[in-house]
């Protein structure tokens, strides 16, 4: 299993396409080391890994954002945002900053946040004198966010497969969020002061209200996608659902910008980058399964952290498996297939499920953005066409920023568990 | 055909992958049966057993047994049904008497005439079929106070996805709400849903007692598990090996029964006094009559629609085994 | 001498038309499926919320849900072959010599073929299996195989665009990563320069104004 892990690595290098990447080493050592296994298990693993119930999701949260991707508001949040700190130092760097977090609110992944957001901030922050790998290690990091602030897909599929309250995990997520908001925002404000770039105008009362009035309903999504699996109406699996049907509502009656073809062009899209996702979510599955048939876990556990670990130990064997993973696989995947290898483990030793689900959370979406394989990085390159070398160049920093917030949060568990434990739900 | 192929020293190291959770019944009677075979057979049996989720979800281990990637495997009469409809019959409610269900149990699956039919079918999906093990009945959990029939109608309860089984719970006016398993405590949290339906082992562990503050007994509906071994596999051992699997789960019928008891009695304690404010209710008989009158007049007609080929006859061929049972068993 | 050329010629040009005609069959069948599934799964969900709420749920919809998304998954995986949309890390493909990128993605498309036509062959052989048991879907209690009917279908197509991927790289001088598409940033190139150029139409009427 070892050598299937090193030729797995060697065929990304070569930019092999990832589900082939995941699926011939395995195909093979099914085929040369378990001849007696009966191959049409991968069919069968790929399928029960993409669809379960849990990941229904997925689709429809891609959906709401394309649709308000190719609308109006993405815009009208940022415009929103802007017209208040566009003035300060490092203002628009803030205002991307504070517009993932936003519309972190608005959408359950990184990778949408990144091509909302980042299709938005990144000509006006070009114009303003920030360097392009500055503006794109920026959007990629400050995506991060969005999984943290509620909807997010990472809590709704950690919840599922491990039976751990969404509405706990979702309010656990906030506290993580806002502290990764605040010291990006510290860092762009020292980084735009020292480089001396341009700060815009300070808008106008007038301006800023009928921005906020033109900007309002966007915010309408949260209230409706998030109270409403509060409220009970409908589960948070379906919410993004719900989702799809305010984000018609507002670019077609509200902004009025979706035409019926267009309409059948985001269908398309969000078809096609489902379909990608999630038959690497399938392959995902098959690796977990052959680890598990092969009782991998069990042999090697008690080899990396003793037989009987602390919970600090255990905490940072969870923290750097996840992270390093989600540098290889899409966050999604890693969270869906290491869960359930990891999660009662963990928990048995007294660890709070809340808790864990907020760490696990954020190091899938920090594993999002570093190299070699951080998924944002691809999605980067594909919305703004730049090359690899400069989508990495200047992640350094935020990346440092992440871990420093991850060490933060496990020394001081109240900053993502004291929302939800107050909450009293 | 047993004996054919296999040598008497053959050693076997084989899979068995349970629906349940590490510490509930499936898996620890997988264990116990594990733990036997290496005892009797000097280690030459070596069974792997795989706690719920570790090797796929209720539908994929069955299959993996099917195609014999897997030996053995430990699932429940509401998934086994998309493989062999037949033993949906052991889903229709109100068939299993309240009284000394383990002791009825017992003598149908040994003595009766309902277990080689059930075999002849589940041989047919590649699969032999090794018992029928009571794991407790199931207690609907529920937000709102339930007193009697009347309060299950609209009530919005998660089950099991099975065919046979939402249309029992419709029988009564309950709105059988489908659910993913790790949805349902957040369901439960938010009023999506009103109930759910679990043995008490299944609630405590899942902590849905956290959650509800009312367990109602209808008892309409034994839950049930059904370990089995794939077909091939289990033809090619030798007849000693087959009578010493066979044994086994036969012998343990009435011990596993009365081990759940006392499991399920302690967690109800428990979780009384976990949440006192949770109420347990249990239907008289004359609340159990309507709702045995509402499945007899409404579902068992509509039986062999959900059963496929033979279900009818299989069906009358299970009652008439639990009257025989009652009678060796000097029941009324 | 001449006339078997023709014939060969002209065999060649039907091939090349029935070719044309199948891909855009393909094309057709898979943008369909896409769009009409995702649309159906959200009105599905969205219906089924209201459903719940006002009487009692869709019994089948989690069914009918995972039906949606298995057809969605594996024509999107044709699709993405047929697109060149499948995620990959290009990083050291980009700094290799155009050459050597082409013999590389050569024989990395033949290696994607021939994983994604033996994994049609398992689907095929695990949906024949469900057929032959006549296994069940929980809820619907609907022949379970009817599921799976897309797996083979959209494996086996995603393997034959991998196949025209080698052609493709055989007969061009260029490097193209998929049949159709010759890198991942074609589409949205293709889509900037489409904004750009309405701008610049946008900009030439006012000026006309
Ligand atoms: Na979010
Ligand atoms: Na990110």
């Amino acid at each position: 299993m070892g050598i299937v892990g090193l030729v797995m690595i060697a065929m990304l290098l070569l930019g092999f396409p990832f589900v082939i990447t995941l699926i011939a080493p395995l195909m093979v050592y099914l085929g040369v080391e378990m001849p007696l296994v009966n191959p049409q298990v991968i069919i069968q693993q790929m399928i029960n890994g993409f669809a379960a119930p849990s990941l229904v999701c997925v689709p429809m949260f891609i959906l709401a954002a394309n649709i308000m991707t190719s609308g109006k508001a993405a815009n009208r949040l940022v415009e929103m945002i802007r017209v208040f700190v566009g003035h300060i130092p490092g203002g628009l760097a803030i205002t991307t900053n504070a517009s993932c977090t936003l519309f972190g609110a608005v959408s359950g992944s990184t990778q949408a946040t990144v091509s909302a957001i980042g299709g938005t901030m990144r000509p006006m922050l070009l114009k303003a004198g920030y360097s392009s790998s500055f503006t794109l290690g920026l959007i990629i990091n400050a995506s991060d966010i969005a999984l943290l602030i509620p909807p997010s897909i990472g809590f709704i599929v950690y919840g599922v497969v491990t039976s751990t309250s969404i509405g706990k995990l979702f309010l656990a997520g906030i506290g993580p969020g806002i502290l990764i908001f605040l010291l990006f925002s510290i860092y762009v404000f020292f980084y735009s002061k020292v480089r001396n770039i341009a700060i815009l105008d300070k808008a106008s009362w007038a301006e800023r209200w009928q921005a906020v009035k033109d900007g309002a309903p966007v915010l309408g999504f949260p209230i409706i996608v998030v109270g409403g699996i509060y409220a009970g109406i409908f589960s948070p699996t379906e919410a993004a659902a719900a989702g799809v049907a305010y984000a018609l509502i507002l670019e077609g009656l509200v902004y009025r910008t979706m035409t019926w073809k267009k309409l059948l062009g985001t269908l398309l899209d969000a078809g096609i980058v489902t379909g990608v996702v999630f038959i690497l979510v399938g392959s995902g599955q098959v690796f977990s399964w052959m680890i598990s048939f092969l009782r991998i876990p069990q042999q090697i556990m008690p080899a990396i952290i003793g037989v009987d670990p602390t919970q600090m130990q255990l905490i940072i064997v969870v923290v750097v498996a996840y992270f390093v993973a989600c540098m290889f696989v899409d966050p999604i995947v890693a969270i869906y297939v290491l869960s359930p290898i990891f999660q009662p483990y963990v928990v048995s030793t007294g660890i709070d499920p809340v808790f864990l689900g907020a760490l696990i959370v954020l190091q899938a979406a920090i594993g999002s953005a570093p190299p070699p394989f951080g998924c944002d990085i691809f999605t980067a390159q594909l919305i703004f066409r730049r090359p690899y070398f400069e989508v990495i160049r200047k992640i350094g920093p935020f990346i440092g920023i992440l871990v420093f917030s991850t060490i933060l949060i496990i020394l001081i568990p109240g900053i993502a568990t004291w929302l939800p434990n107050t909450a009293g739900i | 055909q047993g004996g054919a192929e296999a040598a008497a020293d053959q050693t076997y190291n084989v899979r068995m992958p349970s629906a349940e959770a590490e510490g509930d019944f499936m898996t620890v009677w997988a264990r116990n049966f594990a733990k036997f075979m290496k005892e009797e057979t000097d280690g030459r049996w070596n069974i792997e057993v795989f706690p719920y989720g570790t090797l796929g979800e209720n539908r994929d281990i069955n299959e993996l047994a099917q195609l014999g990637v897997v030996e053995f495997v430990f699932t429940d009469y509401g998934w086994i049904s998309s493989f062999v409809p037949q033993a949906n019959a052991l889903a229709l409610h109100y068939i299993w008497p309240r009284e000394n269900l383990p002791e009825v149990l017992e003598w149908v699956v040994k003595n009766g005439d309902f277990m080689p039919m059930l075999e002849e079918k589940f041989r047919e999906n590649d699969l032999v079929p090794l018992g029928i093990y009571f794991e407790g009945w199931q207690w609907i959990t529920s937000k709102k106070p339930i007193k009697g029939p009347a309060d299950l109608v609209g009530l919005k309860t998660r089950i099991m996805g099975s065919q046979m089984l939402t249309r029992d719970y419709l029988a009564y006016g309950i709105d059988p709400t489908p659910m993913a398993y790790g949805e349902i405590y957040s369901g439960l949290q938010t009023g999506l849903i009103d109930a759910q339906s679990q043995p008490m082992f299944a609630n405590h562990s899942m902590g849905f007692y956290e959650v509800a503050d009312h367990f109602v007994q209808l008892w309409c509906e034994p839950f049930l598990g059904i370990p089995s071994v794939n077909k091939a596999f289990f033809d090619s051992l030798t007849a000693e090996d087959q009578a010493l699997v066979r044994n086994y789960w036969l012998d343990v019928i009435a011990e596993s029964a009365e081990w759940i008891q006392g499991v399920n009695d302690n967690l109800q304690q428990e979780i009384a006094k976990a949440r006192p404010v949770i109420t347990f209710t249990e239907f008289t008989d004359a609340q159990v009559d309507v709702l045995r009158e509402m499945a007899r007049t409404k579902v068992y007609p509509n039986f062999p629609e959900v059963g496929g080929k033979d279900s009818a006859k299989m069906l009358e061929t299970l009652l008439a085994d639990m009257e025989k049972a009652k009678a060796a068993l000097g029941m009324k | 001498m001449s006339k078997p050329q023709t014939d060969t010629k002209r065999v060649h040009s039907t091939l090349k038309t029935i070719g044309k005609y199948l891909s855009v069959i393909i094309d057709r069948f898979e943008v369909t499926i896409l769009s009409v599934s995702t649309a159906m799964l959200a009105i599905l969900l969205i219906v089924n919320v209201i459903s719940r709420n006002v009487y009692r749920s869709i019994y089948f919809a989690e069914e009918i849900s995972k039906l949606f998304i298995i057809l969605i998954t594996f024509t999107g995986t044709s699709y993405a072959a047929r697109k060149a949309r499948h995620i990959r890390m290009g990083a050291v493909l980009e700094l290799l010599p155009p050459k050597v990128e082409k013999v590389l993605v050569i024989l990395m498309s033949l290696i994607s073929a021939i994983v994604m036509l033996v994994l049609a062959y398992y689907a095929f052989s695990y949906m024949n299996n469900l057929r032959m048991r006549g296994t069940k879907t929980e809820a619907l209690g609907a022949p379970y195989w009817y599921f799976l009917i897309i797996a083979p279908i959209a494996l086996f197509t995603a393997g034959i665009q991998y196949i025209r991927t080698v052609f493709k790289n055989l007969h061009e001088t260029d490097v193209w990563l998929s049949p159709e598409q010759q890198s991942e940033f074609e589409d949205e190139a293709t889509m900037m320069a489409a904004v750009m150029a309405e701008d610049a139409a946008e900009k030439a009427e006012k000026e006309n104004k």
